[in-house]
């Protein structure tokens, strides 16, 4: 199986973001996902994610979202990720400000692998220990070390 | 001795299954509602909402059947006679058949049957 580690850029981590709503983090986040792709036109992607969106909101709870779209604008998963510490309005079900938001966009074909990996990060997600070192982390390669170690005790 | 567990995904032949049961050798059986998990998942955790069309192969519910079967030529009988009823279980989305070693059962009813 594909791992979130290996799916994330360094560059598509952002960690306290200057944006002051959800459309505007989902924006940032999309546009860092085309950067990395090479897609030209992000607003493909935007609309697939604000679709699913429309459909429940994603956030878990505890003041996490993942955001995550099947689009044929791609033709591979990549994942993108943000913290604000301050946490931010995502129209949770909770009402709770989100802090941590890990964005996934992945190709039509990839149904199968997409919720395998989606179970995982909400699987990563539901450790309260993980949600708190995520938080504090002050820098994209802390984040990438501790999704890391998070995933080698899976292996 | 083995328990034969059999989900019954398609509930409209739950008495033609059981009678199968009783037909093959099977007496004692407990049958309980059961769910599939993609059903759950996409239609009531918001996060996996987005695959519902992916999981509709799955039926929403389904029966779950299960038997300690002292004698195991009763499993090839009641197989082949699901089979029969549900069309084949090698289709997908009849239903699922197994069995597991039973080592040691308490309380089975005893059969005095002639085959």
């Amino acid at each position: 199986m594909l791992s979130i580690y290996s799916l994330v850029s360094p560059k598509c981590i952002y960690i306290n973001p200057d944006v002051k709503s959800k459309e505007e983090l989902l924006h940032m986040m999309v546009n860092g996902i085309s950067s990395e792709l090479g897609i030209a036109d992000s607003e493909l992607l935007y609309d697939a994610v604000m679709k699913r969106e429309k459909m429940s909101v994603t956030s878990l709870g505890f003041g996490c979202a993942v955001p995550h779209a099947l689009t044929a604008a791609v033709e591979k998963t990549s994942i993108c990720a943000a913290v604000i510490k301050k946490g931010i309005d995502y129209t949770a079900p909770d009402e709770q400000p989100v802090s941590i938001v890990l964005m996934m966009i992945g190709p039509e074909s990839g149904a199968r692998i997409h919720l395998k990996l989606l179970s995982r990060i909400a699987r990563f997600l539901h450790n309260e220990d993980f949600r708190n070192q995520l938080k504090q982390t002050e820098t994209s390669d802390d984040f990438l070390r501790i999704i890391k170690n998070e995933e080698e005790k899976c292996l | 001795m083995k328990l034969l567990i059999f989900v019954l995904n398609k509930e409209e032949y739950l008495e033609e299954v059981l009678e199968a049961f009783v037909e093959a050798g099977i007496e004692g059986a407990t049958m309980f509602d059961s769910e599939g998990m993609g059903r759950f998942l996409a239609y009531e955790i918001p996060l996996y909402a987005a695959f519902k069309e992916f999981m509709k192969g799955n039926k929403p519910y389904n029966k779950t059947i299960i038997s300690v079967v002292k004698d195991e030529k009763v499993i090839e009988r009641v197989k082949s006679l699901v089979d029969q009823i549900v069309g084949g279980l090698e289709k997908p989305g009849t239903g699922i058949m197994f069995t597991v070693p039973v080592d040691w059962a308490a309380g089975l009813v005893e059969f005095n049957e002639e085959y």
